[in-house]
């Protein structure tokens, strides 16, 4: 929804006032624009989540004020549901020795949910987030990335949780003797690891295309899914959402596999 | 944001303060100063130049009416220089809240600014701006706080290192030159 300078310019008013305690008349420019930011931030918020809801595509354009306050409250939403599946999944964490997946989960999340600023600067996620998922989308921002970010970590966990954790530290040392200081992700290098020793026998791939690779890969991540991570999960819908999660990787993994030419499976 | 909004911002405020400074000549005029429509005029305009050069963005009514109600009892501004002395003010005010990096409540400035302005300054806006005031920032920048408990009274003078006109010694000099 666009809103007009002179819809939002009390809003930023009414912020400014706010951030600073009625004890300064003006601000830098930066400071201007960044409160502006926070509150278009919370308007794309109340925007987006109209769109998905029913009640907002029968209830119309709100006032900017009011998509504002709306918006705002569903950030606060969103930081409470993020900090209660960080909770529920930190306990049994494991980085598996990864130096950068336990420094930007273990280290480094504590640190969002203390210096995250809801109000004044909800567009910045504070995190560099080292730790790389199979599909970071790079063009969200604030509480809109550590969210999915902690979500896809909590799958991922589940995931990884479904092996012996010995499995996973021999997968991850077949990658790289020293994989420890690498920036890799761990859901990637076991379902690879998975995937080619249930490829059968000697595979040439010189003739196949990458498409029908990418093809045959989904297909045996589907097999596992089902034959093996289902007996071990008993949540069909969690193993659902770690299938979509692992097909987003198949692409590379068959560009990967092509550029390796003739591939012997032992 | 672009900078056409920022002019946007401050034009938004002006109306605000235009009608707020002519009302500040009620209490002015005690001291017998007051602002011309022409004068508040000029002010407005000085006031978006240095908004502008500061990069400074103010949503409301700006610093003028309380800048008027600080300073308009000083024995240094009479009615000749009283709009040229409050444009250099204001000028100095931005300044130096982009010098302390906004460390400074306004309050505190407008008091550490008074104090030297009547005291060390003698009335000079430009010595006020280049001594005691520039120190005192630079201090602010690297931490210094005491300010915050006395609303920012007694501390300008902290600052002044610059060697002061000395009665006492102009007196003996004086007697020593007579005798």
């Amino acid at each position: 929804m666009k809103y007009s300078m002179d819809e939002l310019l009390p809003i930023v008013q009414n912020l400014t006032e706010k951030y600073t305690g009625k004890s300064s008349t003006s601000v830098t420019y930066e400071k201007a624009q960044q409160l502006m930011g926070a509150i278009i931030y919370c308007i794309r918020e109340n925007d987006n989540h109209m769109q998905k809801s029913e009640y907002g595509i029968r209830a119309g354009k709100l006032g900017a004020a009011e998509a504002y306050h709306t918006g705002y409250q569903l950030v606060i939403e969103n930081v409470h549901e993020s900090k209660k599946i960080y909770e529920e999944m930190i306990e049994n964490f494991d980085s598996y020795g990864l130096t950068c997946y336990y420094d930007t989960v273990v280290k480094g999340m504590p640190i969002f949910f203390v210096q995250y600023d809801a109000r004044f600067f909800p567009q910045d996620h504070i995190l560099t987030l080292d730790y790389p998922l199979i599909d970071m989308d790079y063009h969200l921002n604030g509480i809109d990335m550590i969210y999915p970010y902690i979500y896809t970590i909590h799958l991922e966990q589940n995931f990884l949780s479904a092996f012996p954790r010995k499995y996973v530290i021999e997968a991850l040392k077949d990658y790289h003797r020293n994989y420890k200081e690498l920036f890799i992700n761990v859901s990637s290098i076991v379902i690879r690891s998975v995937l080619l020793k249930m490829m059968e026998g000697r595979i040439s791939i010189r003739e196949e295309s990458i498409e029908t690779l990418e093809d045959r890969l989904i297909n045996l991540l589907s097999r596992f899914i089902v034959e093996e991570l289902k007996k071990r999960k008993e949540d069909d819908n969690l193993c659902s959402e770690i299938e979509k999660y692992l097909i987003k990787d198949m692409h590379s993994f068959a560009v990967e596999l092509k550029n390796m030419g003739d591939v012997k499976i032992l | 944001m672009s900078d056409k909004w920022m002019d946007m911002i401050v034009l938004a405020g002006q109306k605000q303060e235009l009608q707020k400074v002519l009302t500040s000549n009620e209490k002015s005029r005690e001291f017998g100063l007051t602002l011309t429509e022409e004068d508040a005029g000029m002010l407005m305009q000085s006031r978006r130049d240095v908004l502008k050069n500061q990069r400074r963005v103010e949503f409301g009514e700006g610093i003028l009416p309380e800048l008027i109600q600080t300073f308009c009892d000083s024995q240094y501004l009479n009615q000749d220089n009283y709009a040229e002395t409050l444009a250099q003010l204001q000028d100095i005010f931005y300044l130096y809240k982009n010098e302390a990096e906004d460390n400074l409540t306004d309050d505190e400035l407008l008091t550490v600014m008074k104090e030297l302005f009547e005291g060390i300054c003698y009335g000079s806006t430009d010595y006020l701006q280049e001594t005691c005031l520039e120190r005192f920032a630079r201090a602010v920048r690297a931490g210094y706080r005491d300010y915050e408990e006395s609303g920012g009274e007694n501390e300008g003078i902290k600052f002044s290192e610059e060697e002061r006109w000395d009665r006492n010694l102009y007196l003996m000099v004086l007697y020593e030159e007579l005798s």
